[in-house]
């Protein structure tokens, strides 16, 4: 197991308080419907004429196993863009289900953006403070950039809560492949003067120019000008004195930078297949350097509306990999978009996950990153549940009910799963927060999945009224 | 050189706006809190040896210590509101390229030459990327902005300052070599310089104070790891005025 650790500075050796946990939030942007996925319904269920008109699979494309309780769609989106696409989710189940936690919700807005914001505040929860806020609060502090998001639209959007304090909030990296040259303010920038000089200038610039014009003076009460002074005199050296960009530099190959990690390098080239050209891949893999240096606790990444392609195996064509949303293709093929999503989420997660694995805690001996790691797949939605009898190539609309998949080594009830599908209708009901019983006919507000992630990772919600959700905690 | 018709634009705008380099700057009194009153010598008027030297002049009667007063100017009021904003990566881009006489495509680009503005630092800077990326509003500028911003300014000062030192027609950079690579910072240009970055980038004359800093700064670049302090001197200037909260925030 490779020793993660890096800019860690503290707490276990120190105060004796438990290891640092670390959220990964991974937005399926769109719209992830849980009954194409680990919930999903077959024909063989329902009456052939209810089963007409509801979006259950013929019974040969649904895995199932006595070992756990999800359900898996494997079946091939073809043609689609001229291609085809195997979405082959019990292989993902066969090796994670241990590790899994589905849960139902009903969400509250079929807008993608505000969708997706409520899917990480828990539709306002805790003062609209979001997940990764919450959890930078109470395990970031001391970190560099505790709170990163690399996702689009809503799931990069900050909170609502003034009280939450700037350091834990959302540090954006748009280019995980070139960020790390934000890192340093010298390297790669050819025939540059040294870092000696630089530091002079730096010196000149901080000590002697900035503190003594009368533009400071006049603007002495402006917060923005004090925050800017305190990043310069502070988080800066401490960045740059960090050496992140061996640590972090896994996408630009040039002599002006510091090498990258090669033992990181082999972890991310066996991860990762496309690793040079996949903007999720790249998300990913900075996701596992951020937590692995110890930069971040929270970590929140997503693809976009954008197509995004990937060479095939001549490395001649290019194939989309990324759930093609635009011009209404989610609308129109229902079954092909969230296979592609599924697909899209799922091999993103796997080789996420094993490096998780195969890194270990700084801060606890002979244990994992994962298993002190909560992987929350937010969606913005999910979808309706009817189609025109017997179609295979429907549209579905945004639809509120749904569910979330969730994945830790140790934080939370692996194998489990919380509420279920009435096959009839093929919605999903909700569950007892305190025993995890299924309760048809209900249904799971936003805020208890919010809670009960917080609760997984150990953050402190005195005062905040969430409710209790230990059925998503290990026995 | 060509600091000449800058200058006398900056000081055009100055008086336009009532004060200007006569009020405050060419006393020295605009940025500088703890300076005197005594104008300094390295106003584009002597630096530049301009025909515009004499629109430089201050006008005697001003009421904000000109030049020739040697009272102390009052401290400026602290703004209670202190409404300030970054600039972001469009503005800075501007406000870069039109202080140092760039195209935009010269100012910056990061490994593989992609744009430091409008690509790479974009985002940091607090940008949008709407169509590519799905942020249509400005993220808050974080802790690595003062780091991009370091890098964007440092790679345009070297481009002017690398320009300049092949040119026959300098734009802002004309300090004589000595030996060693170091610069005659004893010769007006080396006032000059600095003077043309202020009233360029902040519309305002350097004071004595900051002259003087900019000037002893050679001497610690020079006994510095530098291999050609000389040049190293004008871009450590160049990036120590460019990177002021003054130049970075309106």
């Amino acid at each position: 197991m490779a020793a993660g650790g890096g800019l860690w500075n503290r707490r276990s050796e120190a105060g004796g308080r438990p290891p640092t946990r670390f959220l990964i939030t991974l937005g399926a942007f769109g719209g992830a419907s849980i009954i194409d996925s680990f919930l999903a319904v077959t024909d063989t269920e329902v009456s052939p004429q209810v089963g007409a008109t509801l979006n259950v699979f013929p019974r040969n494309e649904v895995v199932a196993s006595l070992d756990h309780p999800f359900r898996g769609v494997n079946r091939t989106a073809a043609p689609f863009f001229g291609e085809t696409y195997v979405g082959n989710q019990g292989a993902f189940i066969d090796a994670h289900h241990g590790n899994m936690l589905v849960a139902t919700q009903t969400g509250t807005s079929v807008n993608h953006t505000l969708g997706q914001q409520r899917s990480i505040t828990g539709n306002g929860a805790w003062n609209g403070r979001t997940l990764q806020e919450a959890v930078s609060i109470h395990h970031g502090e001391g970190f560099p950039l505790p709170n990163v998001t690399m996702g689009a639209l809503g799931f990069r959007e900050d909170g609502a809560d003034d009280s939450v304090p700037a350091w834990a909030r959302a540090h954006s990296i748009s280019d995980p492949q070139r960020w790390p040259l934000s890192l340093d303010g010298l390297h790669g920038i050819d025939d540059a003067p040294t870092r000696d000089v630089l530091e002079i200038a730096r010196s000149v610039r901080d000590q002697s120019l900035d503190p003594h014009t009368r533009f400071t003076r006049t603007f002495l009460l402006s917060e923005r000008l004090e925050a800017w002074k305190r990043m310069r005199g502070e988080d800066v050296p401490r960045l740059e004195n960090a050496g992140l960009l061996e640590k972090l530099n896994f996408g630009l190959d040039d002599p002006s930078l510091p090498p990258f990690d090669p033992a990181d390098r082999a972890a991310l080239d066996a991860a990762f297949g496309h690793l040079t050209v996949d903007p999720l891949q790249m998300q990913a893999a900075m996701a596992y350097l951020l937590i692995k240096n110890g930069l971040s606790v929270a970590v929140t990444l997503s693809p976009t509306w954008n197509v995004e392609t990937n060479p095939d195996a001549t490395g001649e064509e290019h194939r989309i990999i990324n759930t093609p949303l635009s011009f209404d293709y989610s609308h129109t093929q229902h079954r092909h978009t969230q296979t592609m999503m599924w697909r899209r989420m799922l091999n993103t997660l796997d080789p996420l996950i094993a490096l998780l694995r195969g890194a270990q805690h700084p801060e606890a001996p002979g244990e994992s990153l994962f298993d002190h790691t909560v992987i929350y797949v937010a969606t913005d939605f999910g979808r309706t549940k009817n189609r025109p009898e017997g179609s295979l190539g429907f549209g579905t609309g945004h639809g509120l009910n749904n569910g979330n998949l969730l994945l830790s080594g140790n934080l939370l009830a692996g194998g489990t799963l919380l509420g279920g599908v009435d096959p009839s209708t093929a919605l999903t009901y909700g569950y007892d927060p305190l025993s995890g019983a299924p309760m048809p006919g209900t249904e799971m507000p936003e805020r208890v999945m919010y809670s009960g992630i917080l609760q997984a990772l150990d953050v402190d919600r005195s005062g905040s009224g969430l409710p209790a959700v230990p059925a998503m905690l290990p026995a | 050189m060509r600091l000449e018709a800058s200058s006398f634009f900056v000081s055009l705008l100055l008086i336009a706006c009532g004060g200007g380099p006569a009020g405050s700057s060419m006393t020295g009194t605009d940025g500088g809190e703890s300076t005197g009153a005594t104008a300094p010598d390295t106003s584009p008027t002597t630096a530049g040896s301009s025909s515009s030297a004499d629109t430089d002049e201050p006008p005697e009667d001003d009421s904000d210590g000109g030049t020739d007063t040697s009272e102390e100017p009052p401290p400026p009021p602290t703004s209670p509101t202190a409404n300030l904003h970054f600039k972001g990566p469009q503005r800075l881009e501007n406000d870069l390229t039109a202080v140092l006489e760039l195209d935009p495509e010269q100012l910056c680009t990061e490994v593989g030459g992609a744009s430091c503005t409008q690509e790479v630092h974009k985002v940091a800077l607090g940008g949008v990327a709407p169509y590519d990326l799905g942020i249509y509003t400005p993220a808050g500028i974080g802790a690595t902005a003062p780091i991009a911003v370091d890098r964007l300014t440092l790679q345009a000062c070297m481009r002017r300052i690398d320009l300049d030192r092949e040119s026959s027609d300098p734009v802002l950079f004309a300090v004589p070599q000595l030996g060693g690579g170091t610069a005659d910072i004893g010769d007006p240009s080396a006032t000059a310089f600095i003077d043309a970055l202020y009233t360029r980038a902040l519309l305002r004359h350097p004071t004595e104070a900051e002259t003087e800093t900019l000037l002893l700064m050679h001497a610690d670049i020079a006994v510095s790891d530098s291999l050609l302090p000389g040049r190293d001197w004008g871009v450590a200037t160049c990036f120590a005025v460019l990177t002021t909260t003054e130049f970075l925030f309106y």
